[in-house]
């Protein structure tokens, strides 16, 4: 072969590499339509592995493409939620969203603020539960919530007998209590509360105790630390959690609870399930839920459907249908059914009050829950920069390096700095 | 067409699959991080069609304290990192050098700890250094150094050093290797010429040793350095930054800034400061090397 004929291949050699090339980055990224001219929704799911909610999914999954044969619904397992959201966040900045959204509220407010996410307020039913506005962004709903819960109180009955305390009313019972059975040389313990310093659930556990003692960090966009009820929920947090073995995880929290070995958690009702299935034989019949000894009723919307803004037609309109089909009656009862707590829709679970023994306090603590997310627009605008502020004074407080009296002034000069209270 | 000509059309046809890789594995994503970097707005998009052109990151980033602040703990977490585990890491090669029984079983088990994922070690070290059941406490409390014990992870003032030893932990070997396999060419000639002109051990590791391992050491130092100076896999899991900051560097900063506060700009205007700043060490630094 002559220099210029090996010349001539080279090039298109390397043309042709650098085209594959191009084409497999450009297979990458998603496309809604099929190559059978069906929709296509991508939906990255990170309860898909997550029993009961990945049984309610399939099912739901494969009831909604029998429905609507027209449109495929590509379903994922994104595992971990906390990493998932990091990928979300990516993927809208690319401008390549899934068709359907699931997201927790760590990136929720970002994600609404940047005006990604369409609205879907005429899909949330009427009887939707209360937590719902924390999906409402300026005027609009840009996510329907799919789990919610007012907070639970559960107990082992066994500890506490052994202790010789009652099922506590108020906070001070609670720590009370949690004291009494704290006996870490046999290895039990009072409440189980989080206490790594690197474990973000430490945010949610303390809000928990502030809400419930009636204080809120924020009253709307003015800080509140500087009030009596946000000092004296941080007291019963820090004394109930003095109670907890040092260095614990959310995940070992549950495993403590759970094998017997803790006298007290706070959760939200679907873990009643999870004690029903992962709990030991012995330990089961102890573990028992109760209304959270606070005056103030604390609950979270944590997971939520939304549909990013800008899709074509047909792809919107099956993403609606998809969301549609979610909330509808028929689904909100099966999914009472399998988690064993109250679907976000209160009136699914009518039939199984009877059915569910604790179904009734679930019902009533979701229906009365006061959210332990922020509501002022401009604090929710800039929330994970707030929620590491206080994250970071909550381990100085935990770990006892700083008094919760110095730690609120703190906070109180630098968020009124930040919002120009 | 000449055959120069042809020749050098050949041989960038050659290149151009090295090329197009480089080009999308590196070149593409520096171009994006820059793109997202000058595109104003707090949420910036990728999306090129989106969002206009503006400084405002790298205004922001270069003036915010917190940068420099950021900078400052990345120096002290590279120095304490690198010094100590140089130092172990010669003490280790000078040792390893020597014949002893089990030389060469020792030789490989000291390479463990740079085997192990960070994220797995640090795992480890949360509870070695854990407040109330660490053993690094207890040793501590025996040896009667403390009374109360220290939470290594939840204190500001002792978390960067929480973090600076577990990082020191791995990062000895691969001193310790480059180091022996460069004593290993210093020939036996020279010690004994120094012997017999009196040298001491000191002066034989003055003059013989150390001029002999100084450019591998410089080598390493800058790849070391560098390694540390991006460093997550500890820091993070082990303190997420805190506690109040103490140990964001400035690779926990970027990312905080992309993930945590969906700053996705700001974070690509700090990322390629970040760049700048470790592209103008090394040029220092290769400056130095050359002269060794």
């Amino acid at each position: 072969m002559t220099t210029k004929g090996i010349a001539a291949r080279s090039v298109a050699i390397g043309i042709s590499v650098a085209a594959l090339t191009t084409g497999l980055l450009s297979g990458c990224s998603s496309g809604s339509g099929g190559g059978d001219g069906k929709v296509v929704l991508e939906f990255p799911n990170f309860q898909a592995s997550e029993a009961p909610f990945s049984v309610w999914w399939e099912e739901f999954v494969a009831a909604f493409e029998e429905k609507y044969p027209d449109v495929t619904v590509d379903m994922s397992d994104a595992q971990n939620s906390d990493r998932y959201q990091e990928t979300l966040l990516t993927r809208f900045a690319a401008g390549d969203p899934p068709e359907i959204v699931q997201q927790t509220t760590t990136n929720f407010f970002q994600l609404a603020g940047a005006g990604y996410l369409a609205d879907v307020g005429d899909l949330v039913p009427d009887s939707w539960g209360p937590l719902q506005s924390t999906y409402e962004w300026d005027g609009k709903t840009v996510g329907v919530m799919t789990l919610a819960s007012g907070l639970v109180l559960y107990y082992n009955e066994q500890l506490l007998n052994d202790a010789g305390v009652d099922v506590p009313t108020t906070p001070e019972e609670l720590v009370a209590a949690s004291q009494a059975i704290y006996d870490p040389q046999n290895g039990i313990y009072g409440f189980a509360g989080v206490s790594a310093p690197q474990d973000p659930k430490l945010y949610n556990e303390s809000a928990m105790f502030v809400v419930g003692s009636g204080g809120q960090w924020f009253d709307g966009d003015t800080p509140n630390f500087d009030s009596p009820e946000v000092a004296k929920g941080l007291e019963f947090y820090k004394e109930a959690l003095a109670t907890a073995p040092p260095g614990l995880q959310f995940t070992q929290r549950n495993e403590l609870f759970q094998s017997g070995k803790a006298g007290f958690m706070v959760e939200n009702a679907n873990f009643m399930g999870a004690i029903q299935q992962q709990a030991p034989a012995d330990v089961k019949p102890n573990l028992k839920p109760a209304r959270v000894p606070f005056p103030t009723e604390p609950g979270l919307a944590s997971v939520a459907l939304s549909i990013p803004d800008g899709l074509d037609d047909a792809t919107l309109q099956a993403a609606r249908d998809f969301v549609s089909l979610a909330v509808s009656p028929e689904w909100q009862k099966r999914y009472a059914e399998l988690i064993g707590a109250p679907a976000p829709d209160p009136d699914s679970t009518a039939d199984l009050l009877t059915e569910n023994p604790y179904m009734k306090l679930f019902v009533e603590l979701q229906g009365e829950a006061v959210s332990i997310l922020p509501t002022g627009p401009e604090v929710r605008k800039d929330f994970p920069i707030y929620r590491k502020e206080i994250f970071d004074s909550l381990v100085g407080i935990t770990s006892g390096a700083v008094s919760i009296p110095d730690a609120l002034a703190d906070l109180q000069a630098s968020t009124e700095a930040q919002l120009g209270s | 067409m000449t055959l120069g000509r042809r020749r050098t059309i050949f041989g960038y046809a050659l290149l151009a699959p090295a090329i197009v890789f480089v080009g999308v594995l590196i070149a593409y994503p520096l171009v994006l991080s820059l793109q997202l970097s000058v595109t104003p707005g707090r949420f910036a998009s990728l999306r090129s069609s989106e969002g206009g052109f503006s400084f405002e990151h790298y205004v922001t980033v270069l003036g915010s304290p917190e940068t420099w602040a950021s900078l400052l703990r990345t120096g002290i977490y590279v120095a304490g990192t690198v010094i100590p585990a140089f130092a172990i890491g010669l003490a280790v090669a000078l040792l390893l050098r020597e014949a002893f029984p089990g030389r060469r079983w020792l030789r490989t088990a000291i390479l463990l700890p740079w085997a192990v994922p960070g994220v797995a070690a640090s795992a480890v070290f949360l509870w070695m250094f854990d407040a109330s059941f660490g053993v690094v406490n207890q040793i501590l409390f025996h040896l009667g150094l403390i009374s109360t014990p220290i939470a290594w992870y939840s204190s500001a003032d002792t978390a960067m050093f929480g973090v600076i030893v577990p990082t020191a932990w791995k990062l000895f070997p691969f001193f310790a290797m480059i180091l022996l396999a460069a004593l290993q060419t210093i020939p036996q000639d020279l010690y004994e010429a120094a012997r017999v002109d009196g040298a001491g051990r000191y002066q034989q590791f003055a003059h013989v040793t150390w001029p002999g391992v100084r450019g591998a050491a410089f080598t390493a130092l800058i790849i070391a350095s560098l390694g540390v100076y991006r460093e997550f896999d500890f820091i993070f899991p082990l303190t997420r930054g805190g506690p109040n900051n103490a140990t964001t560097t400035m690779a926990i900063a970027i990312y905080q800034e992309a993930f945590q506060f969906s700053n996705l700009g700001f974070a690509a205007a700090l990322g390629i400061v970040s760049i700048a700043i470790a592209a103008v060490f090394v040029l220092i630094a290769g400056r130095d090397l050359r002269k060794v």
